[in-house]
């Protein structure tokens, strides 16, 4: 039996998402929100984009209000690729007030500290270039 | 409460479904097939070294995984190590990792800087003030209908497709906020309700990068520009184009008056 809820959202459509050997069993859901997408003024070119991949991925389409069915769930953890997306991240905060989150970070690029900021491309560039050819980035710090 | 279907007979069968969910959404499908399986040939086909020296071309061997990469089917962690994997020069891959790095870099200046996704990060550096630009995408862009082949073009591409060369974004994008004195903010949110890969940060700081609000200048380009990199896919006769048919110093004094005069 299933006792963590894996929310797969549009920004994270893929399988693996770090779970494995983790030694808890996934339930894997998309809700299909249509206000959701309707807010995000979606074309239809990128629903079917988005439908289309989902249609490979091993987990059940809902369809409904996000929050909603989250709340019908047993479980109390879930767990959502994080996505620095603002309407996400707006979402992500709503579930939060009902839900214990736990999200799972995207493996990292380069390794570079995300607070320090740079206002110009050359200056990201010349640091991140360290370990921009290295396998997994050097496993980012 | 239901839970949807998984099953189709065939591609139309869906497409017809996911209208009956979202009757509201614009348009029709693209015929860029979403999935896992159509990310991993285009990585596959992937010339990273080919793509260094032809990215700029409306052909060049560009990798069209951006409608992947934005709906997170692949990371560009994954998509890296599948380049670095088959290299031992670092130099011959350089101009893909580094546009991977635009990704990146975009986002990070995103997650630090919210306010700045739809406010200008500086003032436009064209000799207008913001308030100069207009608030809405006139409506014979919208339709493709501005009597500039070229132009009318590279929007059918991003209407009917979704997917639009990088170089040919920068030619739209440039053609709405100088040529026709439009906020980026109108140019970003347009591109956005059409474009597969769709990424509020990558879209809205490029729109800010060509519009100079996040760069020193101002892009802009000619006819002899499209011609050289699109010739043979875009009809870039000047007769058909003659808003675009001018030299730079000229276009320059045209779209940016008040900035000091350009000799030609
Ligand atoms: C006005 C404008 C709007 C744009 N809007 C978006 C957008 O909404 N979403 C989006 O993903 N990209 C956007 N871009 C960036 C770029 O045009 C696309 O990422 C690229 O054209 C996608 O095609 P590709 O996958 O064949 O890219 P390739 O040239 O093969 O590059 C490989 C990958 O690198 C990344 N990349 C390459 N160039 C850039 C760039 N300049 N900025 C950010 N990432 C880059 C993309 O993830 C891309 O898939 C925009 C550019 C401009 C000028």
């Amino acid at each position: 039996m299933a006792n963590k809820l894996l929310l797969i959202h549009e920004k994270a459509l893929r399988f693996g998402l770090d779970l494995r050997g983790k030694s808890e069993s996934f339930r894997a859901i998309h809700i299909w929100d249509d206000e959701y997408y309707r807010m995000q003024k979606y074309s239809l070119k990128r629903l079917v984009f988005i439908y289309e991949t989902l249609l490979e991925l091993p987990l059940e389409i809902i369809h409904g209000n996000t929050l909603d069915i989250l709340m019908e769930q047993n479980l109390d953890h879930i767990v959502i690729p994080y996505s620095g997306d603002e309407a996400l991240k707006n979402l992500f905060s709503e579930i939060e007030k009902i839900k214990t989150v736990h999200y799972l970070s995207e493996a990292c690029f380069v390794n570079l500290d995300r607070t320090v900021e740079f206002k110009r491309f050359f200056k990201y560039w010349n640091q991140a270039k360290k370990t921009a050819f290295l396998n997994n980035g050097d496993r980012c710090a | 409460m239901s839970v949807l279907k998984r099953h189709f007979d065939n591609r139309n069968d869906l497409i017809a479904y996911v209208k009956e969910l979202a009757p509201w959404a614009e348009g029709d499908a693209s015929k860029i097939l979403g999935g896992q399986r159509e990310c991993k040939k285009r990585l596959t086909a992937l010339d990273a070294i080919k793509y260094g020296k032809t990215r700029n071309y409306g052909n060049g061997s560009v990798s069209m995984l951006s409608p992947y990469i934005s709906h997170g089917v692949i990371t560009l962690n994954e998509v890296r190590n599948h380049v670095v994997k088959d290299s031992n020069d670092q130099k011959s891959i350089e101009t893909f990792i580094r546009e991977l790095g635009w990704r990146d870099f975009w986002s990070r200046f995103a997650e630090n800087n919210k306010c700045f996704l739809w406010n200008d990060v500086e003032d436009y550096k064209t000799g207008y003030a913001s308030d100069d630009y207009q608030e809405e995408v006139p409506e014979d862009i919208l339709v493709g209908d501005t009597g500039i082949a070229c132009i009318d073009a590279f929007i059918g591409d991003l209407v009917n497709t979704g997917y639009v060369h990088n170089h040919a974004r920068m030619y739209l994008a440039s053609y709405i906020v100088h040529f026709r004195q439009v906020k980026w903010q109108a140019g970003a949110r347009w591109f956005l309700s059409h474009l597969l890969d769709g990424d509020v940060a990558s879209n809205n700081f490029s729109w800010q990068w060509i519009a100079s609000t996040f760069s020193n200048k101002p892009y802009f380009f000619n006819l002899e520009n499209v011609d050289r990199y699109f010739n043979g896919i875009v009809d870039t006769t000047p007769s058909r184009n003659r808003v675009l048919d001018a030299s730079y110093p000229t276009l320059h004094n045209r779209l940016f008056p008040n900035l000091e005069l350009q000799n030609g």
